[in-house]
C-alpha cells in the first residue's frame, strides 16, 4: 500500500514537470542575405563618431508611454545623427499594455488601426531582458553600472546616451538602401573596423517605419485619453536579420570588412515613403552591447 | 551570498562543538573524523618530451591541498571542505588556477528513518547511468550537488530519495537545476535468491543565459540544420540486481527525453533522445571466476548543458567498461566512453588449476571491445586482425605463480588495437596496434622487507612507436618504499618519426620515487619523467600533456 502511494506521488511529479515548455527563439526562415564577403584592408579609415541606439519598449495601452516616446525624440533632436529610435512593440508580452483597442474583439471605446507587435520585437525584449513594466528602453544594450537589467527607465534615458557618446566605436558602418523594381528594399551594408574586437559579434538590420497615425492611449496629467491622432514614430516593422543579428564570421581584426546586401520584401501596408533601416552591430550572449549603428533612408 | 552561507556553517559547527562541550559531561559524546591531502609539483621544463605548458615558462610551482572535517553528533552531521588550488593545472592542465575557500560544506540530520542534508551533497543513482554526484580530485573533477537531499527508508529493504540543486564548478555553481528521485526495494526471496529492482528520474533545466548562448549558436546553422532546443531533459533509469547462489546478474536501462546535444562528428548540436543499456554478468566459485558486461550507448549524453565537453558538467556516469590496467605501459591507451554511440563489452575470467600446487597459481584473461553502435558484429568480435571499425580492443592474458613464501612471478601479454584519430582528436594518424608483454617478480628478504621488480615491453609502428619500462621497488614495512625506473623510448613511431638524415635519439621517462608511512599518514615524493598520454582514472579519462619535474605528497587520516 505504502509502494503504491510512492508510485503515485512519482507518477503525479513527472507528469506536473512534463508539461510542454515553450522554446527559445529559434529563426527557421531562410536568410535575406543575397551576397555576403569579407576580406582586409590596409588603409583604416578613420573612425565615425560613435552612435546610440535607443530600443524603446512600448504599448499602445500604455499611457506614460509617450512620454518616454517624447524624451527620444528630444535625445534625437540633441544630437543630430548620433542616436537611432526602434520603438518596439512586442508581442505576446504585457499584453495588458500592448494588445491593440478593439470595440469589436475586446469592448473598447476604440479600435486601432495598426497592430504594431512583432514577433521580432518579442524576441529582443526576451533577448535583452524582460521588464514587467512600461515604458522600458536599452540604451545600446549596455547593462550599466548600479542596473540590473538593461533595460531601464527613460528618466535615466539621458544620462546614459551622454555617456554613451563619450564612447568611441571600434567599427564603422556604410549604409545604403533602395527600393527593387520587385517591391523589395536592398540594403547594401559595409561594417569596417577600425580596431580590434575580441568578442563575437552580430549585425541586424531594422525596418522601421514614420508617421503612423494611430491611438495611443496618453496620460495628460490629469487624465487618460485615448488620442486617436497620436503620430507614432521609429515603428519597428521588421528585422531583416534574424532576430538576435547574423554573426560575424571572420576575426575582428583592424581592416577587416564585411560587404553584405541584403534583399527584403516589403509589406504593402508599410508607407514606402516613410520607411527607414537601421543596422547596428552587436553582442548577443553574455556581453550584448551595441557597438555602433547607422541609420538610412530608402531611396 | 556565499560569505554569509560560509558564516552560517562555521557558526553551526562552533554550535556543535560548544553543545558537544556542555553536553559531553553527561551524554553520548560527538564524532569527529577528517583527512588532509596536498599534492605538490615543482616543473623543470623539457620540450623534447613536450613539457612546455604555462607552469614550465611563468609558475614553475603548483601545489593542491583539501583538509576534510567530518563532525557527528546525536543524529547531526557536519562536513566542511577546505580546498586550495595555487597555479594548479588539475581542472585544466593548460590553466595556472588559483583560489582557496570552502570547497563543500553540508549539514544533515536523521531523523529515525528520515535523512535530510543541506549543502553540498554526493549520490548516485543505480550505476549512475542518469546520475552520479562524485569527486575525483586526481582528475580535477568534482561534481557535488549544491541543494538539498532526502532520503527515506520505510523498511530495512526500502529506501527513497529525492533531491534538488546545481552542480558545484569550481568555487561555483553551474546555474542549471538538477533535480531527481530514485526508489529501490530488495526482495529476499530465501537465502540464495534475492532481487533487487529500481527506478529512478532526473530531470534538468538549463537557465535562460545558458539557452540564450545554446540559441544564438543554432540561430548561425544553416538554416536545414536548426531546430528547437528544449529548456527540461528527462531521464528515466529502470533497473534490477538479480542474486542467485554464487551469481549476479544486473540489468539496467536508461531513456532520456529529446534534448540538444553535440554530434561529434559535425561538432554541431542536434535534436536527440538518448537511451543507454547496460547488464553485467559474474560467477564465481572457488579457483574460477567471471564477470562479464555489455553496455549500448545512443546518443546519451546527459551534461548540464550541451555547452559542456570532455570532463565538464557531466550528470551522468558513463565510465568506460574496458580494463583499467596498472602497469604504465599497458595503460598507455585507454578507450573512454563514446556518449554519442558506442558498443561496448568486456569479458574477465580467472581460473586457478588445482593441479599446479593447489591453486598457487593463477590465470587472469581479459577481452574488451569497443565499436561504433552498427560494428558489433562476428567479424568484430573475432580473432581478425586489426579493423577500423573496431573503436578499441584489448586482449590481456597474465599468469602467476606463487612458487614459494619468498618468491611471486607473473607473466603476461597485451595486445591492443586503437583508434588514436578518434581517442585523443589528432587528425590524420594512423590507427594504433600495439603488443606488450609484462613481468613482475616479488621476492621476500624477510617478513618486513621485500624486492618488487616489473617489466613491460610495448612494441608498435604508430604513435611514438616502441618503448620499455622497467622499475625496482624496495618495500622496507612498515615505514618506507622507494623505487627507481625508467620508461625509454626505443623506437620511433608515426608521430615521432625522425626528419630523413636525422637518427631517432633515445628518450627516458625516468623515476625515482620514496614514501614514508607513520600510522594514518603518508608523505610521497620523487622525480618523474612522464610522457603524454590518457590518464584514467575511476573510469573517468582524459589526455594529460607530459610531465617533467618533482611531486611531493603528503596523506593523512584522522
Amino acid at each position: 500500500m505504502k509502494l503504491n502511494k510512492i508510485f503515485f506521488f512519482i507518477s503525479v511529479l513527472t507528469l506536473l514537470v512534463a508539461c510542454k515548455e515553450t522554446p527559445p527563439y529559434i529563426n527557421l526562415t531562410p536568410s535575406n542575405i543575397s551576397t555576403d564577403t569579407t576580406y582586409l584592408i590596409q588603409q583604416i579609415p578613420a573612425p565615425q563618431a560613435s552612435t546610440v541606439l535607443i530600443e524603446d519598449f512600448t504599448g499602445v495601452r500604455c499611457p506614460n508611454c509617450p512620454d518616454a516616446q517624447t524624451e527620444a525624440k528630444n535625445l534625437m533632436a540633441n544630437n543630430p545623427e548620433r542616436v537611432n529610435v526602434i520603438t518596439i512593440h512586442p508581442s505576446n508580452l504585457l499584453n495588458s499594455l500592448t494588445t491593440p483597442f478593439s470595440k469589436e474583439l475586446r469592448g473598447d471605446k476604440v479600435t486601432s488601426y495598426y497592430d504594431f507587435r512583432t514577433q521580432a520585437g518579442a524576441e529582443i525584449f526576451r533577448l535583452i531582458g524582460v521588464s514587467n513594466s512600461l515604458p522600458i528602453g536599452s540604451i545600446n544594450r549596455r547593462l550599466f553600472s548600479g542596473e540590473t537589467n538593461r533595460v531601464i527607465d527613460y528618466q535615466k534615458w539621458a544620462a546614459n546616451v551622454n555617456s554613451e557618446l563619450l564612447k568611441t566605436t571600434p567599427v564603422n558602418i556604410d549604409l545604403n538602401c533602395y527600393f527593387t523594381p520587385k517591391d523589395s528594399i536592398a540594403i547594401d551594408l559595409t561594417l569596417t573596423f577600425t580596431e580590434v574586437v575580441t568578442d563575437s559579434n552580430y549585425f541586424s538590420v531594422a525596418v522601421v517605419e514614420n508617421k503612423l497615425k494611430d491611438v495611443q492611449e496618453r496620460n495628460t496629467g490629469t487624465s487618460v485619453i485615448y488620442d486617436t491622432a497620436y503620430t507614432h514614430e521609429h515603428i519597428l516593422r521588421a528585422v531583416v536579420t534574424d532576430f538576435y543579428g547574423d554573426l560575424l564570421k571572420a576575426p575582428l581584426v583592424k581592416g577587416r570588412v564585411f560587404k553584405k546586401l541584403l534583399l527584403y520584401k516589403i509589406d504593402p501596408a508599410w508607407n514606402k515613403n516613410n520607411l527607414k533601416i537601421i543596422a547596428f552591430v552587436h553582442g548577443n550572449t553574455s556581453i550584448k552591447n551595441v557597438l555602433h549603428s547607422r541609420e538610412a533612408d530608402v531611396q | 551570498m556565499l560569505k554569509k552561507l560560509n558564516l552560517l556553517v562555521y557558526l553551526l559547527l562552533l554550535c556543535s562543538f560548544y553543545v558537544t562541550a556542555q553536553e559531553d559531561k553527561s551524554q553520548e559524546k560527538g564524532e569527529f573524523s577528517g583527512n588532509f591531502q596536498t599534492n605538490n609539483q615543482f616543473y623543470v621544463k623539457d620540450s623534447s618530451i613536450g613539457a612546455n605548458t604555462t607552469q614550465y615558462q611563468k609558475q614553475l610551482s603548483s601545489t593542491d591541498a583539501w583538509l576534510l572535517l567530518n563532525y557527528k553528533y546525536s543524529g547531526y552531521a557536519v562536513t566542511l571542505r577546505y580546498d586550495l588550488f595555487n597555479n594548479s593545472p588539475l581542472m585544466n592542465p593548460q590553466e595556472a588556477y588559483t583560489k582557496s575557500g570552502l570547497g563543500m560544506w553540508s549539514v544533515s540530520k536523521k531523523f529515525d528513518k528520515l535523512d535530510v542534508t543541506a549543502g553540498y551533497f554526493y549520490d548516485q543513482i543505480a550505476s549512475g547511468m542518469i546520475f552520479r554526484a562524485y569527486e575525483d580530485r586526481n582528475l580535477g573533477l568534482d561534481f557535488a550537488v549544491q541543494g538539498a537531499r532526502l532520503r527515506w527508508n520505510p523498511t530495512t529493504n526500502t529506501s527513497f530519495k529525492a533531491f534538488t540543486g546545481l552542480q558545484k564548478f569550481r568555487f561555483d555553481v553551474r546555474p542549471v537545476v538538477v533535480k531527481g528521485a530514485n526508489l529501490e526495494h530488495l526482495f529476499e526471496i530465501n537465502e540464495n535468491f534475492s532481487l533487487n529492482p529500481g527506478i529512478g528520474v532526473v530531470n534538468r533545466t538549463i537557465d535562460n543565459n545558458t539557452m540564450d548562448v545554446i540559441a544564438a549558436s543554432i540561430n548561425n546553422y544553416a538554416i536545414e540544420n536548426r531546430f528547437l532546443p528544449t529548456y527540461n531533459v528527462f531521464a528515466v533509469s529502470l533497473y534490477n540486481t538479480l542474486r542467485y547462489k554464487n551469481m549476479t546478474w544486473s540489468v539496467e536501462y536508461a531513456q532520456k527525453s529529446d534534448e540538444a546535444i553535440v554530434n561529434p562528428n559535425t561538432n554541431r548540436m542536434e535534436l536527440h533522445a538518448g537511451k543507454v543499456f547496460l547488464t553485467s554478468f559474474s560467477y564465481s566459485q572457488k579457483g574460477f571466476g567471471l564477470n562479464a558486461q555489455y553496455r549500448y550507448i545512443d546518443k546519451f549524453s546527459l551534461r548540464t548543458s550541451p555547452l559542456e565537453n570532455q570532463n565538464l558538467g557531466m550528470i551522468a556516469y558513463l565510465p568506460s567498461i574496458t580494463k583499467q590496467n596498472v602497469y604504465r605501459l599497458l595503460a598507455r591507451y585507454n578507450a573512454f566512453t563514446q556518449e554519442f554511440g558506442e558498443n561496448g563489452l568486456q569479458v574477465e575470467l580467472s581460473y586457478k588449476p588445482k593441479f599446479l600446487k593447489k591453486h598457487q597459481s593463477q590465470i587472469n584473461f581479459n577481452y574488451s571491445l569497443a565499436t561504433a553502435l552498427n560494428n558489433m558484429n562476428l567479424q568484430t568480435l573475432g580473432f581478425s586482425g586489426a579493423d577500423k571499425r573496431r573503436y578499441f580492443r584489448e586482449y590481456n592474458i597474465e599468469v602467476q605463480h606463487k612458487f614459494n613464501k619468498s618468491f611471486k612471478l607473473s607473466l603476461g601479454y597485451q595486445m591492443i588495437n586503437y583508434d588514436q584519430q578518434l581517442y585523443e582528436a589528432k587528425p590524420g594518424v594512423p590507427y594504433v596496434q600495439s603488443q606488450t608483454f609484462f613481468g613482475e617478480a616479488t621476492y621476500k628478504f624477510s617478513p618486513t622487507r621485500s624486492l618488487r621488480m616489473e617489466g613491460q615491453y610495448l612494441t608498435s609502428k604508430q604513435d611514438l612507436g616502441s618503448f620499455v619500462n622497467g622499475l625496482i621497488e624496495l618495500n622496507i614495512a612498515p615505514h618506507y618504499s622507494f623505487s627507481i625506473g625508467d620508461m625509454v623510448n626505443i623506437e620511433p613511431g608515426y608521430i615521432n618519426k625522425p626528419v630523413s638524415g636525422k637518427k631517432f635519439e633515445l628518450v627516458h621517462y625516468y623515476t625515482f620515487f620514496g614514501a614514508y608511512t607513520y600510522k594514518n599518514t603518508r608523505l610521497t615524493g620523487g622525480y618523474i619523467r612522464q610522457v603524454e598520454g590518457v590518464n584514467c582514472t575511476g573510469g573517468v579519462c582524459r589526455v594529460e600533456p607530459a610531465f617533467n619535474g618533482v611531486r611531493i605528497g603528503l596523506v593523512t587520516n584522522f
